[in-house]
């Protein structure tokens, strides 16, 4: 019996430590406050990593992967039509480039194979996308670049989700919208602030504008278009108030849709903006 | 003795509650993340005109259509000039909108990049009389926000402009207009040495002017009573200087009073029933107040010192003036009782002719700083202070009655210069330059017409 008691009584204290390490914050966690802001801790040689891995990633992109672009960017036109709308604008270039990139891939291996050069020309430049990768990675192992070369694995044509997983933990994952943290990064938010700040256009110059604070719910689809109007959470009645809520939910409209990472949707499908002229006022 | 089968089951139970509790537990931390809503806090915005699209208002008749065209052309200048609104250019309208009652397909006003739409529509009523009707809609938001007709005869359609400007401006800013507004100023015509100045009225955009005096006797001064469309000045008529009083409707004009030294600067009460000014005794100057109904004067200030240029606050409690009494001039508030006189101004120059803002937050002033004379804004406790323009000589702000706007005038250098009419916004962005046939000076804004 003793025995027992004994063993009962080492499982209760595993259970319990157990316990207090899984949950340190538990008491805070379940607190009703809000979500607390996700920081990156990056140390300054990752921090140059980082950046240098961001502007390769953009030379690459312009030498590399400029077949999907396109064919993005050809889709997005229509939206913002302007004012000169009416002339129907840039459809050629387009599907230009997309024949091209079907139509190019087999000379540039060959090009690449001999020499691993600059391209001769931006246009040329664009096709080379999958080929060039995929011969040159099996070609010139580098070890000391070890990352590029996975980089190249996935890109070589197979697009398993492991090797797509494989391939963003490799990236400079920091500040991109594609990241791998559920929570978003201060880059994305920043980046997200940044766009709405563009669209916000507050009275100000009002007796008492700078104290004039809007809260908007934004619900949102999975394409960063707003599922429902925007909800204004603290209603005041003032005409001061109203034409500040007004120019939210404005901004908020105006602004979409908004490019956030897909894979953190349940983090931003539901968001509370805090309208906030002070800083405006030098505040 | 403890029987060991039930103490077995009891651990078992003790066991099976301890795992419930902190499965439960386990169970809620990532319910509550799940519900955690993202709060992100927008602390920058740009601050650019509101583009707004305004088709000319559409009529039935060709005179109606035309009537439409001018008063959409008042309300495009009077919002363009607060500097709020910029207008999309009319060529790139898509939607021709013909109906009134029905809302406006907000796509074909978003691909143009309007934020706002306002139409409007020009009808008569069977008496004759003008209606102007018109909608305001937000393209973004989809839905309207204000919408009112107005009745009048066809000569005031001016005014129909500028109220219909008021209801815009003030659904979308927050804040009251200021179109329909007169300002009344002195003109002032002639050689620099021999001026004729006379009393002018005009609307707030330069139209309608009219004089209300002929220029026989200098005129100093003209002043808005808050409440009426009556104004108080100084006139030299009859070879000295006295305080008038002029119903602008009516013309009569009344002495305010027959003082035995000249008199400055008289300036009414929030409530239109006092006047303040200055009066001269020797060569020193003190503020008085006079009741306008018992025609009492009380005296505010006693000084060995020039105390002159008072302007009451708002709640009509306390008295901004400008005095020499540290040995330059500066600005000083007291309670309307006189007591509690306390110097506000404290930066480098000499400030003058200060003027309490509608909504209570700034003062108003000029500023000589070596050369220049400055138009600035301070806080009644003397922070704050800053200069929204400056130049050779700008002089005599007046606030705008939404207290976002300030008129003065700004006088051009040489024998050919002379002073002419300007506003600036209270942020010191946006000045414009009042049309007037000849120089202008001393101006002074009415408040709202009702």
């Amino acid at each position: 019996m003793r025995r027992g008691l004994i063993i009962s009584l080492v499982l209760h204290l595993l259970i319990l430590v157990s316990a207090v390490a899984v949950f340190p914050f538990s008491g805070d966690r379940l607190a009703t406050k809000p979500t607390p802001l996700p920081v990156d801790l990056v140390t300054q040689a990752e921090l140059t990593k980082i950046k240098a891995g961001q502007r390769k990633a953009k030379a690459e992109a312009a030498k590399v992967q400029k077949k999907p672009e396109p064919v993005k960017k050809a889709e997005q036109k229509p939206k913002p039509t302007k004012v000169k709308s009416v002339k129907a604008p840039v459809p050629k270039p387009k599907p230009k480039k997309i024949v091209k990139a079907k139509l190019k891939p087999k000379p540039k291996p060959k090009k690449v194979v001999t020499k691993k050069k600059p391209k001769p020309k931006k246009v040329a430049a664009k096709p080379k996308p999958k080929p060039k990768p995929v011969v040159r990675k099996q070609k010139d192992f580098d070890p000391d670049n070890i990352a590029a070369l996975l980089n190249k694995v996935p890109d070589g044509g197979q697009t398993s989700q492991a090797a797509l997983e494989a391939k963003e933990l490799l990236e400079p994952a920091k500040g991109r919208f594609n990241g791998r943290d559920t929570a978003m990064t201060f880059n994305e938010i920043d980046a997200l602030r940044a766009k709405i700040s563009q669209c916000w256009n507050p009275p100000v110059g009002g007796l008492g504008a700078e104290a004039i604070k809007v809260k908007l719910r934004l619900r949102l689809r999975e394409d960063g278009v707003l599922s429902r109007e925007p909800e204004v959470v603290n209603r005041e009645g003032s005409p001061f108030f109203v034409a500040a809520a007004d120019a939210a939910v404005r901004a908020v409209m105006l602004c979409q849709p908004y490019e956030l990472p897909a894979r953190k949707y349940a983090m931003w499908r539901d968001m509370i903006l805090n309208f906030d002229p002070k800083e405006m006022f030098g505040g | 003795m403890m029987n060991p089968d039930r103490t077995g089951s009891l651990t078992r139970v003790w066991h099976a509650a301890l795992l419930a509790a902190v499965l439960a537990l386990m169970s809620l931390w990532p319910m509550r993340q799940a519900h955690a809503v993202v709060e992100i806090d927008i602390t920058k915005g740009s601050l650019k005109p509101i583009p707004i699209a305004i088709p000319v208002f559409f009529g039935t008749s060709l005179n109606d259509q035309k009537l439409g065209s001018d008063i959409a052309g008042v309300v495009v200048a009077d919002l363009e000039r607060s500097g709020l609104f910029k207008l999309v250019d009319r060529a790139a309208y898509i939607e021709r909108i013909a109906n009134l009652s029905q809302a406006p397909r907000f796509g074909d006003w978003r691909t143009i990049n309007a934020q706002a739409l306002l139409v409007g529509r020009i009808s008569r009523e069977p008496s004759g009389r003008l209606r102007a009707e018109f909608r305001l809609w937000d393209i973004f938001a989809g839905k309207q926000l204000a919408g009112q007709q107005f009745f009048t005869q066809s000569r005031n359609w001016r005014r129909v402009g500028h109220l219909i400007a008021d209801a815009v401006y003030e659904r979308l800013t927050g804040e009251k207009g200021y179109f329909d507004t007169r300002i009344v100023y002195v003109d002032e015509t002639g050689p620099k040495n021999k001026r004729v100045k006379r009393l002018a009225i005009m609307d707030q955009d330069g139209h309608n002017l009219r004089m209300l005096t002929t220029g026989a006797a200098l005129v100093l001064t003209p002043r808005f009573s808050p409440t009426s469309q009556e104004i108080t000045y100084l006139s030299y008529e009859g070879g000295r200087p006295r305080v008038y009083l002029l119903n602008i409707e009516s013309g009569q004009k009344e002495i305010v009073g027959d003082f035995p030294n000249m008199s400055f600067a008289p300036r009414f009460s929030p409530d239109g029933q006092r006047i303040v000014m200055s009066l001269q005794q020797g060569g020193n100057a003190n503020i008085y107040m006079m009741d306008l109904r018992s025609r009492r004067t009380f005296r505010l200030t006693k000084t060995a010192a020039i105390d002159t240029a008072p302007s009451f606050s708002p709640d009509g409690r306390r008295i901004v003036f400008e005095s020499d009494r540290t040995g330059t001039q500066q600005l000083y508030v007291m309670n309307a009782d006189g007591s509690g006189q306390k110097r506000i101004s404290l930066g480098e120059g000499r400030y003058s002719t200060p003027v309490w803002s509608p909504r209570g937050d700034m003062i108003a002033f000029t500023k000589q700083l070596g050369p220049q004379f400055l138009i600035g804004v301070l806080k009644s406790d003397g922070s704050g202070e800053r200069i929204l323009t400056e130049g050779f000589h700008n002089e005599g702000p007046t606030w705008a009655p939404n207290g976002r706007v300030l008129m003065f005038f700004r006088e051009s250098p040489g024998a050919t210069g002379g002073p002419r009419l300007y506003t600036i916004d209270l942020t010191g962005y946006n000045e414009r330059s009042i049309a007037t046939p000849s120089f202008g000076s001393d101006p002074a804004w009415s408040p709202l017409i009702n």
